[in-house]
């Protein structure tokens, strides 16, 4: 009875709902489509910008002109360079065993390339090691005409020379097993020094060989 | 108009917007990996089955280390479908040594789905240089097809699993230093070989043997698929079968499983000497899988570039 009383004092109140018109609902469909182009080209236009900023400077795609990508070269110095990348993985090992870089016979004697004679070398290189405190320098000087010369250089950090514990592994930053950090490049293109340089120069023929293809 | 069909219609406008807004964005760099305890054994896997047979003899003898295949023996990684059963073997693991540019792009997935979030991989080509594809891609996944890049990859493995045990790193790289010697030796014992080469100028069927060719001091003419995998077109062969008449190349270097009857043409219309070079991608996981399948790619190039042209 007491339910009944209730359901009488409260009034039922009728609303109605409509749909927007059709006009008025693509409208606005029409309208959130337009907010959401609108912003991935705002974001597309950012990026462009800020890769043609990077591409201007240098910092992606193109090549600096001191520098050779290594897809670049001509297959022959491809497999020099591949080579090179080989040995000096190797010279590394031998100085971190033996405290000092290994000479270009003692590379040989274990056939590591590029220091061992290969009979597949269409460029008859000869390689010869220069030294001087921590910066070493391995020469490979053609024999036959239309090959260019390959320098690889590592050089050690300065005695007393505090490490840097954030520098990471890459391309030109090599660990040795007793952890110290080393700078190391491959060169191409001079002409064959007579005593170990750490920066070959642009102006004398050098290119820094990069493996720049990620 | 129905509230789905707005529904699907803002769906599609997104979906736009998003894959415009991804278009030109280059992947994002793998976030570092967590380091490894430097306790307990170290369960390794990998992806491929070179990287199996390199691990094995890296981790010859050290213990508290022990390798494993993420994928099964028989299939190759370039048709393989993820299976739980894989994924959850990632769960268990400490490392992964994967490719990393193209090869095995299926793992990041399945590393994902396994949960596993202490897992370090070791990416093998992060020193590697590249060869462009056989048509001008921007690089060639096959690096494992070579016996320099297996000596300085093998290397590599070396060196990160000793920062995850400094304790066995000189053992990890007095085993790495032994088994590149054996490649050498085999390298080495080829190429000596492959001086006397009557013909220098090979087209292959597939575009994974460039590093090997490019090591043994041979040419690569041209490359018959279209892109990995695909089977060329009735122009395409036409097209190489022109380029070796013009170049005069006489041996075609294929795959196990190309079908015969597209090096058919090339057979008939050039007189072409057909010659399979393996993968090192299908067949029982083993220590020794590397070495002897390359063994025998040597010996079929000495036979394909020296003996048969006598």
């Amino acid at each position: 009875m007491s339910t009944h009383v209730a359901e009488q004092a409260v009034p039922v109140r009728t609303v109605e709902v409509r749909s927007p018109s059709p006009a008025r609902e693509a409208g606005q469909v029409i309208r959130a489509v337009l907010h959401i182009v609108f912003w991935s080209a705002a974001l597309l236009g950012a990026s462009w910008k800020h890769a043609q900023r990077d591409a201007a400077a240098g910092k992606a795609g193109a090549t600096p002109a001191d520098e050779v990508a290594f897809r670049d070269l001509a297959s022959d110095d491809q497999r020099i360079y591949r080579n090179a990348l080989e040995g000096l993985v190797e010279a590394e090992d031998a100085r971190s065993r033996d405290k000092a870089w290994p000479t270009v016979e003692a590379l040989a004697a274990r056939r590591i390339p590029p220091f061992a004679p290969d009979p597949l070398d269409r460029g008859a290189y000869a390689w010869k090691r220069l030294e001087a405190g921590g910066l070493v320098n391995y020469v490979g000087t053609p024999g036959a005409s239309g090959h260019p010369t390959f320098l690889v250089v590592a050089l050690e950090p300065q005695p007393g020379e505090p490490a840097d514990p954030q520098a990471v592994v890459d391309e030109t930053h090599h660990r040795l097993a007793d952890g110290t950090m080393i700078h190391v490049s491959i060169w191409i293109g001079g002409a064959s020094p007579g005593a170990p340089i750490a920066q070959p120069a642009y102006e004398d023929g050098w290119r820094r060989v990069t493996m720049g293809t990620r | 108009m129905k509230p789905l069909v707005i529904f699907i219609a803002l769906g599609i406008a997104l979906g736009i917007a998003l894959a415009l807004a991804a278009c030109g964005k280059a992947d994002p760099p793998a976030p570092a990996p967590a380091p490894a305890t430097d306790a307990g054994p170290l369960r390794i896997g990998v992806t491929l089955h070179p990287y199996y047979a390199w691990t094995a003899n890296v981790i010859a003898g050290v213990p508290g280390m022990e390798v494993t295949n993420v994928l099964p023996g028989e299939v190759d990684a370039g048709s393989y479908q993820p299976s739980p059963g894989d994924i959850a073997k990632i769960a268990k693991l400490d490392v992964l040594v994967v490719n990393g540019i193209g090869h095995d792009d299926f793992i990041g997935d399945m590393v994902k789905s396994s949960g596993n979030t202490r897992l370090v991989t070791i990416a093998v080509n992060e020193g590697t240089p590249l060869l462009a594809g056989g048509h001008g891609e921007a690089k060639n996944s096959h690096t494992f097809i070579s016996f320099t890049n297996a000596i300085q990859q093998t290397r590599l493995i070396a060196r990160r699993l000793g920062e995850l045990r400094p304790q066995h790193a000189d053992k990890l790289r007095a085993n790495a230093a032994a088994y590149a010697d054996r490649l050498r030796g085999l390298l080495g014992t080829a190429s000596q070989q492959l001086a006397k080469a009557k013909v220098k100028k090979v087209v292959t069927v597939h575009d994974g043997y460039a590093y090997l060719l490019q090591e043994l001091g041979i040419t690569l003419g041209g490359v018959v698929q279209p892109s990995h995998g695909l089977i060329p077109s009735a122009k395409e062969l036409g097209e190489m079968i022109d380029l070796m008449k013009k170049e005069a190349v006489t041996v075609v270097l294929t795959e196990e499983d190309f079908p015969d009857k597209l090096l058919a043409p090339l057979r008939e219309a050039t007189a072409a000497r057909v010659y399979v070079i393996g993968h090192v991608a299908t067949g029982a996981y083993t220590p020794q899988k590397f070495e002897v399948e390359m063994r025998t790619n040597a010996d079929t190039l000495v036979k394909a570039l020296v003996t048969d042209p006598e």
